[in-house]
């Protein structure tokens, strides 16, 4: 944890280290809570959602569940760069995904989770904005995926293959999205060390591109506190 | 100042010093007002308004009386000062410098303004020769060399000097109850929404066109590019969100911003920036990101630091033009070479995470830091005193983590109100008891030195942040 000494991180250690115990409690929907959806990615694909895809991370208002948020892959590059500012909505999306994210794969088996981690990280970017107010954490979220991916990969187990899981999510079956690669047992402890570093960045990063007299400011910090913190530097 | 007791009397400058006072405290100013008030006393004031100035979002200082420039520095003379020498005058008057220096803490903006050079009252009891040796300023006039008015001002950045007299030049006391400068002031000041800018430009009209052209008030300095409005935007409102500068310029109204516009043509590079803030706010009919480049991309030529800056912003996000790192990275060390804060502490961020294609490098990220701290910008202050508490400076500790703290809270900036308050233990403990030190030294915290955050110190917090409970 000496990384720069800026950022302590709690809620990934407990990640990559813990054993998932974490258990479906909401069966027959996925809801964030009991919050409207908000900032929706059928916003920027098609009306009847044929931009869905399974085990993949989203909000859509035309969930069949029960009205619940269904987080939602779609590419929307062209769409969203249209759009330079930071909304509310668009922040709250960001959160509640990168919250998902870090509860779907609470439930991957340990050697796993780093690589589910750098897909869940890259799905979110997928349906940011490449520039404008957002664009720092597209990039943020891109470069901490390749990151912990290239981690993955370098420390991969050679007898184990890749592999996707579906686990229960508040009662649904999610997939982590795509096969990831499992770390090998003598390796895990220095993945995640690695791993760790990794994610302190994308905080970091994110924290210190607050922004003071400026729009972006609230929603930087919401998106960095939803990675979780200890330290944060200040943009001017 | 009005009753000298060793030289000549004015006429007016009480009424002056009167009629401003009244008309800022009817626009909501906390004023304090001295009249005829010798050295001492003086000096006691001025320290006091020092202090209360730091929680201020804007210090302003309204001199009438009897000004004299010596050896290129500018003196502003008490009713007891009795000065057959420069030395003298040095001792028993206040200079220009302690009232910038006064001043210098106000967060938002810092105003001087000197309505004093009414002319040289020593005599040759002063030698007043070398000012020209020490004055550079082109525009310094003829009548320098025989001592009259005052040397020109080199304010800081984001302050404003404003004479009611061009340098060198002789200011009018008047022939009614006020001189001229201060009627025009007193007219200006207490206009809703006329922008600072645009009111001493008008006060400069008006009393030309009053004296026949033969004084010209005149500004040293400059403003930073918020806007502000003394009386409030608009007979309504009372205060802008000065905070938002693209949504404080928006008050401006339509006939201010011809105005900017024709300032903006002539060069005037805050205008320049004014038209661009307006332009870059999405809630407005006039939001047109490319303009406002344009505008930025002419300041940032002509050499504004601010907006080299906010250029650089728009290429890190791609707003109004193509991302561009490289075009970023090289605004913000144009806007940094010139000492602009928020570029040297965004500099900072960038070396210390390694963005905009930089290499992470912590230690230069620190000596960033460090740079814009001693510039007193807030949020540098706060990162410096973040990378302090973590052990990344040689030879600094605690106690200066706690001291870039105190500051960084005294200049009232919400982030490092709010993290403080509700994050402290992101610092450690010796820090946050080092913190409480400096509450109690300065009289804001009266428990115990623990490092615990409790009530009482969050009070304390508040109360050097400016707030009263």
């Amino acid at each position: 944890m000496n990384y720069s000494g800026i950022i302590a991180v709690g809620m990934f250690v407990n990640m990559v280290s813990s054993v998932s115990t974490f258990a479906a409690t909401a069966p027959g929907a996925i809801r964030l809570g009991n919050m409207e959806p908000k900032f929706t990615l059928a916003d920027c694909h098609n009306e009847d959602d044929s931009g869905y895809q399974e085990g993949s991370l989203g909000i859509s208002p035309n969930s069949p569940f029960d009205g619940g948020a269904v987080i939602v892959l779609a590419n929307c590059h062209t769409e969203r760069a249209n759009n330079p500012h930071a909304t509310d909505h668009g922040t709250v999306s960001i959160t509640d995904a990168l919250a998902l994210a870090e509860r779907l794969c609470r439930q991957v088996p340990d050697g796993y989770k780093i690589d589910c981690l750098a897909v869940q990280y890259a799905a979110i970017a997928r349906w940011l904005p490449k520039g404008g107010d957002y664009g720092v954490v597209y990039d943020v979220l891109n470069k901490a995926s390749e990151d912990l991916h290239q981690v993955a990969k370098d420390n991969r187990d050679r007898y184990n293959e890749k592999k996707d899981f579906t686990v229960q999510l508040d009662g649904r079956r999610k997939s982590v999205g795509k096969p990831i690669h499992s770390i090998r047992p003598g390796a895990q402890a220095s993945a995640n060390v690695a791993a760790i570093q990794i994610i302190q960045e994308a905080q970091t990063v994110l924290l210190r591109s607050t922004e003071n007299s400026s729009r972006r400011q609230v929603h930087y910090q919401r998106i960095a506190t939803a990675i979780d913190s200890n330290k944060v530097l200040l943009r001017s | 100042m009005s009753d000298y007791q060793y030289i000549g009397t004015l006429k007016n400058t009480v009424n002056d010093a009167r009629v401003i006072s009244q008309t800022l405290d009817g626009i909501g100013f906390k004023v304090t007002t001295l009249l005829d008030a010798p050295h001492d006393e003086l000096r006691k004031t001025i320290d006091e308004f020092s202090f209360e100035s730091e929680t201020a979002d804007l210090a302003l200082i309204y001199f009438a009386g009897h000004g004299v420039e010596v050896q290129g520095e500018n003196f502003l003379v008490p009713v007891d000062a009795n000065a057959k020498s420069n030395k003298d005058i040095q001792r028993y008057s206040v200079s220009l410098k302690d009232f910038m220096k006064s001043v210098d803490r106000a967060r938002k903006m810092r105003i001087v303004i000197l309505d004093s050079c009414r002319n040289n009252p020593f005599g040759d009891a002063l030698d007043t020769t070398q000012s020209n040796q020490t004055t550079t300023d082109s525009s310094s006039t003829a009548t320098r060399g025989g001592g009259n008015g005052l040397a020109p001002a080199s304010p800081d950045r984001g302050t404003l000097v404003a004479f009611a007299a061009r340098d060198g030049e002789v200011a009018l006391d008047g022939v009614g109850n006020n001189s001229p400068f201060a009627t025009a002031l007193a007219d200006k000041l207490s206009q809703p929404g006329l922008e600072i800018s645009l009111m001493f430009r008008q006060i400069r009209d008006q009393v030309l066109t009053e004296t026949r052209n033969l004084q010209e008030p005149h500004t040293y300095g400059s403003l930073s590019g918020t806007p502000f409005f003394l009386a409030g935007p608009t007979e309504t409102q009372l205060t802008a969100q000065i905070d938002d500068r693209s949504s404080a310029w928006s008050e401006l109204r339509p006939s201010q911003e011809q105005q900017l516009a024709v300032l903006a043509r002539g060069g005037d590079t805050r205008s320049m920036l004014g038209l661009a803030y307006i332009r870059l706010n999405p809630e407005e009919a006039r939001y047109d990101p490319a303009e406002a480049v344009k505008l930025l991309q002419e300041a940032a030529r002509a050499g504004s630091a601010e907006a080299q800056f906010e250029l650089a912003k728009l290429y890190e996000t791609g707003i109004g033009m193509e991302q561009d790192q490289n075009l970023a990275l090289d605004f913000y060390q144009q806007s940094a070479d010139q000492d602009f804060a928020d570029a040297i502490n965004d500099l900072g961020f960038m070396y210390y995470q390694g963005g905009l294609g930089l290499t992470s490098n912590p230690q230069k990220a620190l000596t960033f830091f460090a740079r814009a701290a001693d510039l007193r910008h807030p949020q540098a202050m706060f990162n410096f005193a973040a990378l302090i508490d973590d052990g990344l400076v040689a030879d600094k500790g605690p106690s200066d983590a706690a001291g870039y703290l105190y500051d960084a809270l005294r200049s009232g900036n919400q982030d490092v109100l709010d993290l403080l308050s509700e994050r402290p233990n992101m610092f450690k403990a010796p820090t946050r008891r080092a913190l409480q030190s400096k509450l109690q030294e300065h009289s804001f915290y009266t428990g115990t030195i623990d490092g615990d955050f409790g009530p009482g110190t969050q009070r304390g917090i508040r109360k050097a942040y400016g707030l009263d409970n």
